[in-house]
């Protein structure tokens, strides 16, 4: 039998026992959540620092976090939360915007993802890999014991993506 | 039924002779088929009143080929050999394309990830993604489209090679990039992965062209053989005509020194006849009336009228031609090892990647974006560029080290399958002997004549001859005497097929065979036991008698190359089954291999028929089986001779002696230069040498790849992590055992997943580390080789 058909067949197995996964078997404390509590926050990444500003983001699970990312540095750098699939750049000397949904709890390292250089800030040798922060995402929906109605869609693509330069 | 071997243009990689084997073997009256990429030939068998040739052209013309009909020009081997050429040069020209657009994109990448640069991503307000962007596009579409086609055919044919991986990609990184770029602000888009990539594995694919030598050169040697026009005796007047007017029947006149053009039979006069190019015979033999003569012969003294007998596709050299263009388009072109990898890791790689995004998006409910990128990294990473260069790089390194040791290898073909082999088929003559005949045994009969007086009455006699016996007596005289020592003869007569006789300082002399001295009244039966051990050992008996007595007895045969014995002997070492086929007689058969340990041989073995023996070897259903089925085997065959050539064509591994025929030079796939045998071993152990590079070089290539491919995807945060972004226990317990800075960086890593743009920075350091392996090849000296410079 031809490879590729085999190919198909196998990738569609796997796509098929993930939406019925999704649909079946996914414990409730895995669903993403949405509560449309929206959260604004400033993040800047101060001039020759090497670092994120604040570096420990608090918020609870479901929250609309709208992120005002200000790059005052006249090099570029980078934004990225791998889980929350966000992977912005921010170019020199600008701010940007960036709004994503904290549907999964945990604790989430932002980092800056574009190589920026390294310096010495206060006697101190910083480098672009010293530029990580991290979101804490609390469990509300857990804590309570009463979770939330969730999105059964699943898909929260939409609004983070819009960039606002 | 009809069957044809016919030229095939327009195939761009393996997959396509997979493609027309597949696709017109389907069609009715198609008996068999069988494409080879290698030798751009395919070989068909078809039911004449079910399809017609046309047709068959028709439909691989369907496919994208080109079908060469025998009615159609082909192409003369100038325009082969220009066109050869030309697809090195344009391999170059791609090579240089490519890395001119790709290099500034590389440069800066490199630099900026190397020593962690400051990204300025734009100057002067306009931003480097638009150039890079502009720059990477045509590499992708342009330079890069051959890898596109190529991974169409396979994946037609359904299976999976290096290309689809490269396609793959290549795509997936360019794609992300390009749309990131344009439409999502992405942090960073990953321009030079899919450049670099692309201009590597295209300097891969030049190293390969030019290291892939073209076995149709055979072919090419063998027509220029032909002669060009034969005098013809029409109405009793000599015209000039060329040879494809001659017709079955016609008179030929050949001078001497003139080829002669067709095969025939002699009708009129004597001559030698050197037929070294066709039988590998390699002393003239002499030709009456009524006897054969074949073309492409030369004729060395009489005028010779010959009658013809076969012309045009019929002579014995067009079928030579014909068995070796079989062969050759019968012959498998070897896979690519990375395309056989390939074959598993592409299939497993696209199963991964749709594993990866199942497991984020589906799984554990993480946003669309998440899972795509790390989808999209999975696909990146699994197209090590250093796959392209594993086996070229291994391969020119031990081309070039072969060289060295006097091997020419006309492709890295040859070096693949050279170390696989189980069997070696030796001819005999010219290549485990020398071809001449040499005086082996001096036997004085006459104590009142010593060494030397009777060497010199019989090399001063048998100067005067032209019979190979003769020379190789003269030879031996003129070596240990001077030729000027060498005391005068008169009265020189040659008895034809007896011996000669003259008068060397006033007393008779007489050499030649025991017939010859029999009839001059001299008795030879006191001597029956020495000359019959002489006989039973292959070796022809001359006498010598001067003044009327017996002088002395001398033996000649045909002597072992040096170092023969010390090849046989490595070769049955290292397990090898070794074989003699030979046209000679079975005496003289068992007397050479019993000399140099060949315990299997075959004798009186017709040209035509050698390479039908090699074919039953490696069925394995040679007659020494009993026709028990032993198992196909590798079978490799060392030869000289026009007659060797759809032997070496037919063998899995052609290896032709330097001194050998021209044809059977063109033919092999390895040229032993030195014409030492002990380079065969050499070859051998070469190509297993660099096949364990191509592994190594593959190993480094993969290795990142195994690793990287779960970083990427995050399936190693399923043992890092207890849940989502929280560290696992044992790695806490880890980190604070390490402590510090160290244990920081471990937790880090432990918790991060590979980006693409770092997995397309770490490629080009996988293909640093193959090219240096490779290097290392350089200082590989064969054991034979060393043992001789330590005798030294």
């Amino acid at each position: 039998m031809n490879k590729y058909f085999i190919l198909g067949l196998v990738g569609f197995l796997i796509i098929a026992g993930g939406v019925s996964y999704k649909v079946f078997l996914r414990p409730a404390s895995s669903e993403p959540v949405t509560t449309g509590e929206v959260k604004e926050f400033t993040v800047t990444a101060e001039k020759d620092e090497w670092r994120f500003t604040p570096e420990n983001i608090e918020v609870n699970r479901g929250d609309k976090i709208i992120m005002t990312v200000v790059n005052e540095d006249d090099y570029d750098h980078g934004i990225a939360i791998d889980a929350l699939g966000v992977s912005q750049r921010m170019p020199a000397n600008q701010t940007i915007k960036i709004e994503f949904v904290t549907t999964q709890a945990g604790d989430f390292p932002f980092y800056c993802s574009v190589p920026c250089g390294e310096g010495e800030v206060h006697g101190v040798k910083r480098t672009h890999f010293d530029m990580i922060g991290t979101i804490k995402v609390r469990d509300l929906v857990r804590e309570d014991k009463n979770p939330l109605p969730t999105d059964t869609n699943g898909i929260h693509i939409k609004g983070e993506l819009d960039i606002n330069l | 039924m009809a069957k044809y071997v016919l030229k095939v243009k327009g195939m761009h990689c393996a997959s396509c002779s997979v493609l027309i084997d597949k696709l017109i073997g389907k069609q009715e009256g198609i008996t068999s088929i069988k494409t080879s990429y290698g030798a751009e030939k395919t070989s068909i068998e078809f039911d004449e009143s079910k399809i017609s040739l046309e047709k068959i052209d028709e439909f691989i013309h369907k496919l994208g080929y080109d079908l060469i009909r025998p009615d159609e020009a082909s192409a003369t081997p100038e325009e082969e050999e220009a066109k050869d050429r030309r697809i090195i040069k344009e391999a170059q020209r791609r090579v240089i394309a490519a890395f001119a657009l790709a290099l500034p994109i590389i440069i800066y990448y490199m630099a900026l990830h190397m020593f962690n640069l400051k990204h300025v991503h734009a100057i002067y307000g306009i931003d480097l993604n638009y150039i890079y962007w502009v720059l990477s596009t045509p590499i992708q579409f342009i330079i890069g489209w051959s890898f596109y086609k190529n991974s169409f055919t396979s994946i037609r044919v359904g299976s999976a090679n290096m290309d689809v991986l490269v396609a793959l990609g290549t795509s997936a990184a360019y794609l992300y990039s390009t749309i990131g770029f344009l439409f999502f602000n992405i942090d960073h888009p990953f321009w030079e992965s899919s450049a670099a990539l692309l201009a590597f594995i295209l300097l891969g694919r030049y190293f390969e062209a030019v290291a892939k030598g073209r076995a149709s050169s055979a072919i090419k040697e063998l027509l220029k053989l032909e002669a060009k026009d034969a005098h013809v005796l029409r109405d009793g007047q000599e015209i000039l005509v060329p040879i494809d007017q001659l017709k079955e029947g016609d008179i030929v006149v050949v001078r001497p020194g003139e080829k002669i053009p067709v095969d025939g039979i002699i009708i009129e006069g004597k001559s030698h006849i050197d037929e070294k190019v066709v039988t590998g015979e390699s002393y003239p033999v002499t030709k009456t009336v009524g006897d054969e003569v074949i073309g492409a012969t030369i004729n060395q003294e009489g005028l010779l009228k010959f009658r013809v007998t076969k012309v045009g596709k019929n002579t014995l050299l067009s079928q030579i031609v014909q068995m070796v263009e079989e062969a050759q388009a019968s012959k498998a072109h070897i896979q690519d090892l990375v395309d056989k990898i390939s074959e598993y890791f592409v299939p497993a790689v696209v199963v991964i990647s749709i594993f990866v995004f199942v497991g984020w998006y589906f799984v554990a409910g993480l946003p669309f974006r998440a899972g795509l990128i790390r989808t999209i990294a999975v696909l990146v990473i699994s197209c090590p560029c250093a796959m392209g260069l594993a086996t070229p790089t291994a391969l020119m390194v031990g081309i070039g080290r072969a060289t060295k040791f006097g091997i020419i290898l006309k492709g890295g073909e040859a070096l693949e399958k050279a170390y696989q082999i189980d069997a070696i088929a030796f001819d005999k003559t010219g290549t485990l002997t020398i071809g001449k005949p040499t005086v082996t045994e001096f036997i004085l009969l006459d104590p009142s004549v010593d060494h030397k007086k009777a060497l010199a009455v019989i090399g001063a006699l048998e100067m005067g001859s032209e019979h190979p016996l003769a020379r190789a007596i003269a030879e031996k005289a003129k070596q240990e005497l001077g030729e000027k020592n060498l005391p005068k003869v008169s009265n020189f007569e040659a008895v034809a097929g007896l011996g000669v006789k003259g008068t060397v300082e006033k007393k008779a002399a007489f050499v030649g065979n025991q017939a010859f001295i029999e009839g001059l009244g001299m008795k030879t039966d006191k001597y029956a036991t020495e000359v019959q051990k002489l006989q039973g050992e292959a070796k022809t008996v001359v006498f010598a008698a001067y003044g009327k007595k017996i002088i002395a007895i001398l033996a000649l045969a045909d002597t072992l190359k040096p170092y023969a014995q010390e090849a046989i002997r490595e070769l049955k070492k290292m397990g090898k089954e070794v074989i003699m086929i030979t046209g000679d007689n079975p005496k003289t058969a068992e007397a050479i291999s019993k000399q140099i340990g060949i315990d299997r041989f075959y004798a009186q073995v017709l040209p035509q028929d050698k390479a039908q023996l090699i074919k039953s070897i490696q069925e394995g259903k040679d007659s020494t089986t009993n026709g028990v089925k032993s198992g196909s085997k590798k079978v490799a065959m060392v030869g000289d001779g026009i007659n060797d050539s759809p032997a070496l064509a037919q063998s899995d591994l052609g290896i032709a002696i330097g001194s050998g025929t021209d044809v059977a030079i063109a033919t092999g796939e390895i040229i032993l230069v030195k014409d030492d045998l002990r380079d065969v071993v050499t070859a051998i152990q070469l190509s297993g040498k660099t096949i364990k590079k191509v592994w190594g070089n593959l190993f480094w290539a993969f290795v990142y790849n195994v690793v990287a491919i779960p970083v990427a995807g995050g399936i190693h945060l399923l043992v890092t992590q207890s849940s989502l972004g929280v560290a696992a226990p044992w790695v806490l317990n880890t980190v604070s055992a390490m402590g510090g800075q160290a244990g920081q960086v471990f937790l880090n890593l432990s918790q991060a997943t590979l980006r693409p743009e770092i997995a397309g920075f770490a490629m080009a350091l996988s293909s640093i580390s193959v090219v240096l392996n490779s290097l290392l090849l350089r200082r590989y000296t064969p054991p034979i080789e060393r043992s001789i410079s330590v005798v030294k």
